[in-house]
């Protein structure tokens, strides 16, 4: 019996291949996420140095969380 | 601001009351913490027959900052909306941005000399406490009637509106009078 019929998941993916796949798609998001934010608040004019701030906070934000997710998904 | 036409000057600005976007940002902390919460409260003879591995540690961590993540991401979705749905009142119009989601947004503007009648509704313990409520502005013909939702002081937002209203009138009446002489 091959490994892949063994898998519980589709395509004979491993739970690290299914993990991982569910990771590049949060990042996938929050990387279109973050064009759509700085799009809205560079569009409408409500000044740089606010849009800057709240980019700044939200990619920080995401950045740590990212990270922690992927030093838990590179320990599994 | 891209809507104001040409020699018109913004008068006041107003937002959602801060409270209203609090709530929301207070369900989400509560959304964060839920996995936490229900990790706590499985009983302490359960827990103990169950062993956790190290590495269904990990996978329960990942899982846990990814959904952190997704909340991160709903949150300033929230928080934008909130900053975008915004009520001008110019010297001459009030403008009335709606930003619904992130990809809808609709603007209605409403001529200050218009106006008929402006009611205010303060409706709850918190908007009484905290001083938040809907400013209802009714306006004559085909002007759309506007509803300014959970203002911050609505009495103040209704006086300065009512002063600018009369503002207009009386210019208008200066010009009518000035044009017949």
């Amino acid at each position: 019996m091959s490994t892949s019929s063994l898998s519980a998941f589709p395509l004979g993916l491993s739970l690290s291949g299914v993990l991982s796949i569910l990771f590049y798609l949060v990042l996938f998001v929050a990387l279109l996420m973050t064009v759509i934010f700085l799009y809205h608040w560079l569009r409408y004019n409500l000044g740089v140095f606010r849009a800057i701030i709240v980019i700044g906070i939200y990619g920080v934000g995401l950045f740590f969380l990212m990270t922690t997710a992927l030093g838990f998904l590179l320990s599994i | 601001m891209k809507f104001l036409e040409a020699g018109e000057r913004a008068v006041l600005v107003v937002r959602r009351h801060w409270f209203v976007f609090l709530v929301e940002a207070i369900v989400i902390a509560a959304l964060a913490t839920l996995p936490l919460i229900f990790i706590a409260l499985i009983p302490q003879s359960v827990a103990d027959t169950v062993s956790v591995s190290e590495r269904t540690a990990n996978i329960l961590g990942f899982l846990y900052m990814l959904w952190l993540t997704i909340l991160w991401i709903i949150l300033f979705v929230r928080w934008t909306v909130y900053f975008l749905d915004v009520w001008v009142v110019t010297d001459r119009r009030l403008v009335d941005v709606q930003q619904k989601w992130l990809f809808h947004r609709s603007v209605l503007t409403a001529r200050l000399d218009r106006i008929q009648n402006i009611s205010i509704d303060v409706e709850g313990i918190f908007a009484t406490l905290i001083g938040f409520g809907d400013v209802k502005i009714l306006t004559a013909g085909d002007d759309p009637d506007i509803i300014i939702r959970t203002a911050r002081a609505p009495e103040s937002v209704k006086q300065r509106i009512l002063e600018l209203h009369n503002q207009v009138i009386e210019r208008n009446r200066q010009t009518f009078k000035d044009g017949v002489q």
